[in-house]
């Protein structure tokens, strides 16, 4: 039965070939979608909208800001506490341990973020340590770590790498984040004295858009001009942006298979329709309604996991060879081809293959023998 | 010793199309013993295909008693009769009917792929068919490679691979040149002689009668008397 599909597929070599070779392109495309899309799906879990304010440098997120102006932002009425905030990009003992690791104003770090609960301790003896550092509990739980462990972050762009201890965990809040000491970081890097951004809190949260102006206003003009926005908002912003996309991408996978979908029951159905014919004579010979069905399924199976094996398995060895590990500086996510997301694309494949040929299948099994053999010859 | 192997009663088909009804065959009777050669003939859309069809079970009556080898025919499902055909009928059409895609070798091999048969007993089986029917030097040869007395050959030689009791022709020879004509017809009367197989053959080729032990016509869905 077998050699009887092989055969047949062979029948028409370049139209099975252009098949399988559409539906190749196709999944991988597909695939690659699916794969930015359970990316985006991860990093927002947890974002809290506390209104933290973030003092960023108004030419981009990549250039760093002056260290004094920690007391300058201190001053301005409204504000309540300022942190320093540095962006560190380390991971730790394998580079595929990504998260996000930032140096921080051990004194006021939790004076801002205020939606992570550290207890006092804990607290304490972040502060009082130059080393010490403090984490997430969701980062603590993924790693196994304890209080006590030294950690060391290995592959930060900025070519050091920190050892630290940890001293706390904090629950709520960024609870995937993990803080060490600016003063150990601006120390090792030669005290360059510089920033990523600084993270205030202001109160009342009204003053928020008066603050943020009269912030920037302060530094205009200088060689490091400011930009101040909330960083609940930004990020919420972000998230709904990346929702949006998430929906385009849905739309456009959604067409993408659709396209595929068509491909594969045109072939068939082309390919059925010429063997109506043969099909009468194969019942003829004895040969059952569900054999002629099984042959045609089979052929669609074949054509279109043949297609599926290159396209989705491109896609697995491309994507999990470039092991992209972040969309962005603040988001991380894991760009690699899932389990589930081949289990879902197999799944996804027998759909297909069985919506593309069933109803020629159906029908050239069900058709009246003895008039399908007259509309021959 | 003879035994019946089809015997018809009172059978009559009509075709329903939309409005009007087309009455194919009319009252038909008909009894046929083991070993004979019965060839139908008859104008075009006297009902010729539609009686062999019926009689194989690739079609059903609408009235009339049917018995084909004991078996009642028109009152079995058809997976059953697909399985009753691929014991016990063997089909040639006018047009060869092959698989285009599978070689002379394969295309007789088909009935037989339902069967429990291990591929060495269908070995056997197949040469010795396509030897029957001379052409067990084209075995590898796929239909498009054969002339057309040659595929109907093949069509034979499938048609007989599962050793089957009654043999079907539908003008076997009606696309054929003299001599390929007469190859076959020669095929089937040898089937007929030497192998005993019960053959009923339609045809318009009076040359083709000749080698039949009945003749029977059929004109307007009806069966003329013995003789006519
Ligand atoms: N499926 C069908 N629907 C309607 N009419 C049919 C059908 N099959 C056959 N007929 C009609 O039945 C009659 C007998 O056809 P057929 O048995 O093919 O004749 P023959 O084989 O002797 O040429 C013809 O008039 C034909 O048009
Ligand atoms: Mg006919």
């Amino acid at each position: 039965m077998w050699r009887l599909i092989l055969k047949n597929l062979l029948r028409n070599k370049r139209r099975t070939l252009l098949t399988t070779a559409s539906v190749a392109v196709s999944l991988f495309l597909l695939s690659a979608l699916a794969i930015v899309y359970t990316a985006l799906g991860k990093p927002f879990e947890g974002v809290d909208t506390v209104p933290i304010m973030m003092v960023r440098r108004a030419a981009g997120i990549v250039f760093s800001l002056p260290a004094r102006y920690q007391d300058r932002l201190k001053a301005v009425p409204g504000v309540v506490a300022v942190s320093k905030l540095s962006w560190f990009g380390g991971y730790w003992r394998d580079p595929a341990n990504q998260f996000s690791n930032f140096a921080v104003d051990a004194e006021t770090v939790f004076d801002v973020q205020t939606g992570g609960v550290i207890h006092p301790d804990q607290l304490a003896a972040f502060k009082r340590e130059r080393i010490a550092a403090v984490a997430g509990k969701r980062l603590v739980d993924r790693f196994h770590w304890k209080i006590g462990d030294r950690i060391t972050l290995l592959g930060s762009p900025y070519g050091v790498t920190p050892e630290l201890v940890l001293r706390g965990i904090f629950t709520g809040g960024p609870d995937d984040h993990f803080y060490f000491h600016w003063d150990y970081l601006n120390e090792a890097m030669g005290r360059l004295n510089i920033v990523g951004m600084y993270w205030i809190r202001v109160d009342p949260v009204e003053a928020a858009p008066r603050v943020a102006q009269t912030i920037d206003q302060m530094f205009r003009n200088t060689d490091a001009e400011t930009k101040t926005e909330s960083l609940s908002a930004f990020l919420l912003g972000f998230v709904s942006m990346l929702g949006n996309v998430r929906g385009i991408i849905l739309l456009i996978g959604s067409a993408v298979t659709f396209a595929i979908l068509l491909i594969v029951a045109n072939t068939m159905a082309m390919s059925v329709r010429e063997r109506f014919a043969e099909a009468a004579i194969m019942r003829t010979v004895g040969f059952r309604k569900s054999h002629i069905l099984g042959i045609f399924v089979g052929e669609s199976l074949v054509l279109t996991f043949a297609g599926a094996v290159v396209g989705v398995g491109g896609a697995k060895i491309l994507f999990d060879g470039l092991a992209l590990r972040q969309i962005s500086q603040f988001v991380p996510a894991d760009m690699r081809m899932r389990p589930e997301t081949l289990l879902f694309f197999a799944a996804l494949s027998l759909g297909m293959a069985l919506a593309a040929v069933g109803w020629p299948a159906y029908r050239a099994a069900r058709l009246q023998i003895a008039e399908a053999l007259r509309h021959t010859g | 010793m003879a035994e019946t192997v089809v015997q018809i009663q009172g059978l009559s088909k009509i075709f329903q199309r939309d409005s009007f009804s087309v009455a194919a065959l009319e009252d038909i009777d008909l009894t046929l013993e083991s070993g004979e050669f019965l060839c139908l003939m008859g104008p075009s859309g006297s009902g010729k295909t539609t009686l062999l069809n019926i009689i194989a079970g690739i079609d059903r009556p609408t009235k009339g008693q049917l018995r084909v080898l004991g078996e009642d025919v028109a009152q079995m499902s058809e997976d059953r009769l697909a399985t009753w055909r691929n014991v016990h009928v063997g089909f040639v059409f006018q047009t060869f009917n092959l698989i285009p895609v599978l070689t002379a070798y394969e295309n007789v091999e088909l009935p037989l792929l339902l069967t429990k048969l291990s591929s060495g007993a269908r070995q056997e089986h197949v040469l010795a068919a396509l030897k029957l029917v001379g052409l067990e030097d084209r075995i590898h040869h796929y239909p498009r490679q054969l002339s057309g007395g040659q595929e109907q050959r093949v069509a034979i030689a499938r048609a007989i691979v599962t050793d089957p009791t009654l043999l079907m022709a539908d003008e076997p020879t009606g696309d054929l040149d003299a001599h390929s004509a007469e190859e076959v017809l020669d095929i089937l009367t040898r089937l007929n002689r030497d192998f005993k197989k019960t053959i009923i053959m339609v045809t318009h080729d009076p040359r083709a009668a000749r080698h039949a032990t009945v003749t029977r016509q059929l004109e307007k869905g009806q069966l003329l008397p013995l003789g006519a």
